[in-house]
């Protein structure tokens, strides 16, 4: 084992394959930055590009633009509240409210600082423990990943910023709308109307583009007010050593967390953001505070979605099932260029399984430098006015939203959803909760239908088996937590006034 | 509570029935062992946005409206005209891209959200939206390979010359 970990370390310094690394941050982090591509997106842009190069080259630069793309998409998360993957959904809300305080440069830190020790912590997985890992992943049935998707979702209690109600009827909608479309499981058309371009359904992606980035322009083109003071004197600030030990069980839960979400095949980046951010709010000492602008808010779904990256590759690499959407568009793109993923990879091409750790290693170091210097060039183009910057952002959300499957009809969606985002927040309601119930919400339904199917109708299925027990009742306790939590705290209010 | 947000509400509660109706229409099939049908989920979702909707309206209607101002903010009298026409330039924009195609369409779009904007210098409106499409079209169709929209007719030719 040690012996091919040299061996890999000795390949990946190789020039072709350092020069596929640098490629592969530098585009992943374009790629994250720019709203609407995406990181699957992006990997397939590359695969042509990597025809010239060597299979270990190819997979060296493929492996390093999806870490990079992970990180990079926080930045437009944090400066312009529109999610520049998924995963970075929830790093908006604390990103976003944080760069208004004027902390955009300590926010924009504390992701690449979460990004780089997850994304160097789930490649130590890799290492380690990677084959017995993935067939743990396997055991993962539909009753445990339905119980996965409702603890996810029992965090919308707490997401309610003093009104909870508004947030669960924002969380049933943001669920509702991703029903639209065929039904997964029968295929039958459900709210479509008989209009064909709603068939395929509501993407996600362009919806959080329409509720975040479109509704903020709609918000801000009101005033007019200039944002370039807002991120006028932003210097990146790291976390430094003594911030990152005050907050090592976070960074370490949202490490583990991320690497276990990322292993269990189909889940990634965004189930482990959207997890991680839940939990980091559960255990917190003021859990009040997230969504307000707190640092712990950017640092968990930023280190959590980068451990996703090498989480993801487990199952890629050790059974050829892809943990993610862009896992498995490197799965094509390695038996392309004639890798049989699976055990044999393992034992026959264990020299070039170790280049890639390397490679994933290395572009987790290199994308913060990378990031810094992303991060200047973006700064200097906020310094523009207001309204110049307005028609900038409409044009990344109209074409971020056009790219993801090359249709009009997302850009439309993009659009509507827009105007539900601008009505939701002007009358306080919090989008949150609705975005949490588009990700989450698919994962929920399809596997709640097939653990019905595959039980004949047995509902107590989820509290039977010992993992979809325990995350059910997690997620029940979670769900009713902060209301037991308010009556104690108030109790002993009247108590101590009494 | 303002009447804007009873409003809104009573919109929620009437467009959330109004799917729920429409979910009882779609014809489910009763096979072995089958009960999700495909519309028991998102009548749950439908039926829980109603109940909780009613719930707020009733509990909140006689409530005073709250302030929406923080605390020290300055108020700014919003410009909901600006907002509906750049909302509405961006419906144009979309519906336009398909029949003008990208290259012409996008200067448009960015000069009209600058107009908006109250931009008014005659130069500027000329140059910004030449430069922005310019690095949209490089960032986007070169480096991205993202298919924009030609357009038709005489429109298409000439983005057929650029891509």
């Amino acid at each position: 084992m040690l012996e091919n970990l040299f061996l890999g370390l000795q390949n990946v310094i190789h020039p072709i394959n350092l020069l596929g690394v640098a490629l592969g941050v530098v585009c992943g982090l374009l790629i994250g930055i720019l709203p609407g591509i995406g990181s699957a997106g992006g990997v397939a842009i590359m695969i042509p590009i990597t025809y010239w190069m060597g299979s270990t080259a190819a997979l060296c630069t493929l492996s390093s633009l999806y870490c990079a793309a992970m990180t990079g998409c926080a930045i437009s998360a944090i400066l312009f509240r529109i999610p520049g993957e998924p995963a970075s959904a929830v790093t908006v809300i604390d990103g976003y409210e944080m760069a208004k305080k004027g902390l955009a440069g300590k926010a924009l830190g504390v992701s690449i600082s979460g990004s780089v020790i997850g994304g160097l912590f789930s490649v130590i997985i890799l290492f380690l423990v990677a084959p017995p890992l993935a067939s743990v992943a396997l055991s993962f049935g539909p009753p445990e990943y339905f119980a996965l998707a409702c603890f996810g979702l029992s965090i919308i209690s707490s997401l309610g910023q003093g009104n909870q109600i508004k947030g669960i009827i924002s969380a049933f909608l943001g669920v509702w709308f991703v029903t639209v479309g065929i039904d997964p499981v029968l295929g039958l058309p459900r709210f479509t109307f008989g209009i064909d371009h709603i068939q395929k359904g509501i993407d996600y992606v362009p919806a959080l583009i329409g509720i975040y980035g479109v509704s903020e322009v709609l918000k801000n083109s009101e005033t007019l007010a200039d944002a370039s003071l807002m991120y006028r004197s932003v210097k990146t600030e790291l976390a430094t050593f003594k911030e990152i030990i005050s907050m090592k069980w976070l960074y370490l839960y949202s490490c583990v967390l991320g690497t276990i979400i990322g292993i269990l095949p189909g889940t990634g980046g965004t189930t482990a953001s959207v997890m991680a951010y839940g939990d980091a709010q559960r255990f917190s000492k003021h859990p009040e505070k997230f969504g307000t602008g707190i640092v712990e808010g950017v640092l968990a779904p930023e280190t959590a979605n980068n451990a996703a990256t090498g989480g993801a590759m487990v199952p890629t690499l050790t059974l050829g099932i892809p943990g993610s959407s862009t896992t498995a568009v490197i799965l094509a793109a390695m038996i392309t260029h004639g890798i049989r993923p699976g055990p044999d990879l393992f034992t026959k091409q264990a020299v070039m399984v170790n280049t890639v750790y390397w490679a994933m290693a290395f572009a987790n170091i290199l994308m913060a430098i990378g990031s810094l210097i992303a991060i200047r060039i973006v700064l200097k183009c906020l310094h523009i006015p207001r309204r110049i910057i307005n028609p900038v952002i409409l044009l990344l959300c109209v074409l971020g939203a056009f790219g993801i499957n090359n249709s009009l009809d997302d850009v439309y969606m993009a659009l509507i959803l827009g105007i539900v985002g601008y009505l939701l927040e002007f009358y306080r309601f919090p989008l949150t909760p609705m975005v949490l119930g588009m990700i989450l919400g698919p994962i929920a339904e399809i596997n709640l239908s097939k653990a019905l199917m595959i039980t004949g109708n047995n509902f107590f299925v989820f509290f039977q088996r010992p993992i979809s027990g325990a995350l059910m009742v997690a997620a029940i306790l979670s769900l009713f937590y902060p209301y037991i939590r308010d009556r104690y705290l108030r109790r002993n209010l009247r108590k101590r006034v009494a | 509570m303002q009447k804007g947000e009873k409003i809104f509400i009573v919109a929620i509660i009437l467009f959330a029935g109004l799917m729920y109706w429409e979910a009882t229409r779609v014809a489910t099939p009763f096979g072995a062992g089958y009960t999700m049908g495909p519309t028991v989920w998102p009548k749950i979702m439908l039926m829980g946005a109603i109940i909780l909707s009613l719930f707020l309206l009733i509990k909140n209607w006689k409530k005073k409206a709250e302030s929406v101002l923080e605390e020290g903010e300055e108020f700014e009298k919003p410009n909901r005209v600006r907002s509906t026409g750049i909302l509405i330039v961006c419906f144009i924009y979309a519906f336009a891209m398909s029949h003008l195609g990208f290259l012409i369409s996008t200067p448009l779009f960015v000069a009209a959200i600058l107009l908006l904007s109250e931009y008014r210098s005659i130069k500027k409106l000329f140059l910004i939206p030449i430069t922005i499409t310019a690095v949209f079209f490089l960032i986007f169709v070169w480096l991205a390979s993202v298919p924009m929209p030609r357009g038709h007719w005489i429109f298409r030719n000439f983005s057929l010359l650029f891509y």
